[in-house]
């Protein structure tokens, strides 16, 4: 009889636990030709296979959300750290490349003073960018624009406003409200969460 | 024994994939109706750190205790090349987007806050870095005050949650 149990109990803890945290997107086969803050390659989500991440899309110019995103993916480290969660990784990705180059996503995060170990800033290519973030339901459209006296225009994005969970297969398990996430939600769903 | 050994299993179950109880989101008290002031002040005043060359948001609350309706017209500061009052609106499918907003009413006895996720005077294209525990100059043009002067800090965001809520 206990034979026979234990399996059913596996099944349905590992059932249970599915129910939780379900795949809800991928970006499938794809891998995408990245760059981080320091202009290093990072082939995305290959990347990110074996550990659990925490992904986030931004772009510098924005001054409301990605900073509240941002400060938010800041707090999730801080508290990752202090409760010895050490199976998470951190991206933000930039779906403005055009104006987000290494060096602007360097200086964004040092002027946050932003801990780098385990958070990268990544950037490439519009077309591949752009390809990335559909994949996974992410939109950002260009919305008011700026045009300056040198007949410069930046664009203000209307975008998504989310940070996603993600397994060690690069799958999307969760997702949450960028700049408004809870952050004791996310600690404790780390906590409970490393497949 | 089977009972028990059953019961046992399925509180194993439930405890390894149960949530915690999920803590209720903080959200902002209403903008304060009541004012002690019985002039159009700006309180609360703080601008978000930014790099030279991109933009960043001032934040403040617009506090009309006066009997008389005001708007906010404009915004001008020496730190950035373009000055605008911005908002921050929710578009479809859940993504977010931001706006020029041509005047802002403070109604009499009334306090507007410019806030995270919402009204904020946008500094487009900064001259230079703008660093925290520094101070800048902003002025605030209304139709009927006319121009206030603002000392504004640079503060990072401390929040706990943000939700608007800053521990500084």
């Amino acid at each position: 009889m206990k034979k026979i149990l234990l399996p059913i109990v596996l099944l349905f803890t590992f059932i249970s636990c599915q129910e939780k945290f379900p795949v809800l997107d991928s970006w499938g086969s794809k891998n995408y030709n990245l760059v981080n803050q320091d202009g290093e390659k990072v082939i995305f989500p290959h990347a990110l296979k074996g550990k659990v991440s925490l992904v986030t899309y931004i772009f510098t110019n924005c001054p409301d959300i990605c900073p509240l995103t941002t400060n938010n993916m800041r707090l999730i480290q801080e508290r990752m750290k202090k409760e010895g969660i050490n199976h998470v990784d951190l991206y933000s990705i930039s779906f403005d490349p055009e104006v987000d180059t290494p060096p602007v996503l360097k200086k964004f995060a040092e002027m946050r003073d932003l801990n780098l170990s385990n958070w990268q800033f990544l950037t490439g290519d519009k077309k591949e960018i752009d390809d990335l973030i559909h994949q996974v339901g992410v939109f950002a459209v260009k919305g008011d624009s700026t045009v300056f006296e040198d007949g410069k225009t930046i664009y203000y994005y209307i975008h998504t406003d989310r940070i996603s969970l993600v397994d060690k297969e690069g799958k999307i398990r969760k997702n949450y409200p960028g700049s408004t996430t809870n952050i004791d939600e996310v600690i404790n769903d780390l906590k409970n969460f490393n497949e | 024994m089977k009972k028990l050994l059953l019961t046992l299993l399925a509180v194993i179950v439930i405890t390894a994939c149960s949530t915690e109880k999920k803590e209720e989101i903080k959200t902002e008290a209403p903008a304060a109706v009541e004012q002690t002031s019985t002039n159009l002040e700006i309180t609360n005043s703080w601008i978000r750190p930014s790099a030279k060359g991109t933009n960043t948001a001032f934040f403040f609350d617009a506090v009309n205790g006066t009997d008389i309706d005001d708007t906010l017209l404009s915004a001008k500061s020496d730190i950035a090349e373009v000055v605008q009052v911005h908002e921050t609106y929710q578009a479809d499918k859940g993504m977010m987007g931001m706006r020029e907003v041509k005047g802002v009413p403070v109604a009499k006895n009334s306090t507007v806050n410019f806030k995270p996720r919402s009204l904020h005077v946008m500094l487009i294209k900064l001259k230079h870095d703008v660093k925290t525990g520094e101070e800048y100059k902003i002025e605030l043009n209304f139709a009927k005050k006319g121009t206030i002067e603002i000392t504004a800090p640079v503060k990072d965001m401390l929040m706990k949650q943000t939700m608007g809520e800053q521990k500084h």
